[in-house]
């Protein structure tokens, strides 16, 4: 499915190409954009064709699914199953977001008060600048290296650790592996698991640090 | 001054003593100096003020905070009173009827006896367990161990982390790489699994070993807040005026910079503080740290769990507890943030604006007296 994204943004920008006359780079642009929305909307369109079969047969009219990552037994086409994928995403996804969300929230306030009362905001302002352009472009920009540090550190541990909502929703991930690993005292898959989460937190905290020098040109980040 | 003896002090229940390490710390040298790009009418409220007095009179003035300070320290001298102290050798006796480890005849299936209309306390207003322990001592108790750890966590994983951080942000080079090295290696160790390992070596460890154990374990997302926090504040012009001035790096770091990371550091502290309740209660679940028949709120939820449709008045008791001191935590850490913030004008109510006004027209007024 993401070969065909490709295929098709690519004849998008192929057709830009060829017909694109004096303007050829904005032609290729637009012709990439225009073919990847509509591989997009026509992907979920026959993904909602088959919405009445999987909610109604698959599932008896409950479509949202509490238990594992798919539906036991289901040997279907490839658009029920990719339904029955997301269907069983729905609630652990959820869950993990409303957990991450107030925390984030209250960063995002912290940082962005900060922000708010410093002078250059009074001098974007002064020139009359909108309040959206305002917020957005000058104060968003300078609040978000806290919640880039929170987003980096978030991600590694959400990959390595999140067990209670893994065991919760009976979804087999890296923390089940860990717990089931440690009951049997079982070594191997518990050095493959610290292996992929030191990789990870320590890939995400360095890209965090790129974020940092991208967010705001003066930091020097010298390792 | 250090942030981790901040915390603790203002979360001090209020008493009049609890602010004074602050104003000591603070009140020393030129605290007004974030102010003074300020220049203009709004310069006489705090004119001859010190920081620290200018902190304090803002934080008094939040009311949410206040209501929240006074709604903790209720809580904090009910759960301390009820129970008496048991602590590091001090023995008090509590004022309530049973203790936490008194096994009574289990009345009526453990049904709680409070009811408001006609308003009856009852001999176990709370309730019972299955075994007849009386849940409002059991809830009491385990207040007291939840805050002691809750306290004890977060004045140090504060303390670590504000200190790895802002030397790593400064310094840079091989010492910030040394710092997030160390800051990746606690990230990535499971803490469950320290929390299993080291309880099968030191066994039940007292409230206090725990929180600061916990706290040990808990820096690691404030020290990469601060970091980058102060990565970027080392750029800014009044570091570079600092440095000019002759300022010394430590002078730099905790006078010029960390009063500017307030607001995250706050944050970030009053959030683990509320997570530490629930991290503790799965690590005694474990087996380290507070055991039975010693008890705290988050050891009660998880092992009261199961009967949360037959007895739920086992479960809601400790929660409501849980959701008070994470909530007033919460408030409190909002309230001294904005009080920290030298530009904040809102968060003051009516009276103390309007107050403010006379003020100032009060300064005006014989500042022009003076002059002519």
């Amino acid at each position: 499915m993401l070969l065909l994204i490709a295929v098709m943004i690519v004849l998008g920008g192929v057709g830009g190409w060829l017909w694109g006359g004096n303007d050829r780079r904005p032609q290729i642009r637009t012709g990439a954009i225009t073919a990847f929305a509509t591989i997009l909307i026509v992907l979920i369109d026959r993904f909602m064709e088959s919405w009445g079969i999987y909610s109604d047969q698959v599932t008896n009219g409950r479509p949202i699914s509490t238990v594992g990552a798919n539906t036991p037994d289901l040997d279907a086409v490839f658009w029920i199953n990719g339904l029955d994928t997301f269907s069983h995403l729905i609630l652990p996804t959820t869950a993990l977001i409303l957990i991450s969300v107030a925390s984030y929230s209250r960063y995002a306030r912290a940082s962005l008060l900060d922000v708010l009362n410093q002078d250059y905001i009074r001098t974007a302002r002064a020139k009359g600048l909108t309040e959206r352009t305002v917020v957005m472009r000058h104060a968003f920009r300078n609040a978000l290296i806290p919640i880039t540090t929170i987003i980096a550190l978030d991600l590694g541990a959400l990959i390595s650790g999140a067990v209670l909502t893994e065991t919760v929703f009976a979804w087999s991930g890296m923390g089940a592996l860990f717990v089931q690993a440690l009951r049997k005292v079982d070594v191997n898959p518990i050095m493959g698991f610290f292996l992929v989460t030191a990789i990870t937190v320590i890939v995400f905290n360095f890209l965090a640090d790129i974020v940092y020098s991208a967010l705001d040109p003066r930091i020097r980040v010298t390792a | 001054m250090t942030f981790g003896q901040l915390n603790a002090g203002s979360s001090d229940v209020g008493t009049p003593g609890g602010e004074d390490p602050r104003n000591l710390a603070l009140q020393s040298a030129d605290g007004l100096l974030e102010q003074n790009d300020e220049a203009s009418i709004e310069m006489h409220e705090v004119e001859g003020l010190s920081l620290g007095r200018i902190v304090t009179r803002r934080f008094f003035r939040h009311r949410a905070a206040m209501i929240c300070l006074i709604i903790l320290a209720i809580v904090v001298v009910l759960a301390f009173t009820s129970q008496g102290i048991d602590a590091f050798g001090v023995q008090i006796h509590g004022w309530w009827m049973w203790t936490y480890a008194q096994v009574p005849d289990v009345i009526n299936g453990g049904e709680p006896t409070l009811s408001l209309v006609p308003f009856n306390i009852g001999i176990h207003p709370l309730g019972q367990d299955t075994v007849g322990h009386d849940m409002f001592a059991q809830v009491m108790r385990g207040t007291q161990q939840s805050l002691m750890i809750v306290f004890l966590a977060g004045i140090v994983s504060t303390f670590i982390g504000v200190t790895l951080g802002s030397i790593a942000g400064y310094f840079g080079g091989w010492i910030d790489a040394v710092l997030m090295r160390l800051t990746d290696i606690t990230i990535i160790v499971p803490f469950y699994l320290i929390a299993a390992i080291v309880g099968q070596t030191v066994g039940g460890a007292g409230p206090a070993f725990l929180g600061i154990f916990l706290g040990a374990l808990l820096w690691t997302t404030l020290a990469r807040l601060v970091r980058g926090e102060v990565l970027a504040l080392r750029e800014r012009e009044f570091v570079e005026a600092a440095k000019v001035a002759g300022a010394s790096d430590a002078r730099i770091i905790f006078r010029h910079i960390l009063p500017n990371t307030v607001g995250v550091i706050i944050v970030s502290a009053t959030l683990t503080m509320s997570a530490t309740i629930l991290t503790e209660a799965a690590i005694s679940f474990l087996g380290f740290g507070v055991r039975s028949p010693d008890t705290s709120l988050g050891l009660i939820i998880s092992q009261y769990q199961a009967a949360f449709s037959t007895r739920p008045w086992l479960f809601w008791w400790p929660g409501l507890f849980i959701v008070v001191i994470a909530l007033t935590i919460n408030f409190i850490g909002d309230g001294l943030r904005d009080a920290f913030d030298p530009r904040q004008r809102r968060g003051l109510t009516r009276r103390a604006r309007r107050e403010r006004a006379m003020e100032v027209e009060r300064a005006t007024a014989a500042a022009a007296g003076s002059a002519s």
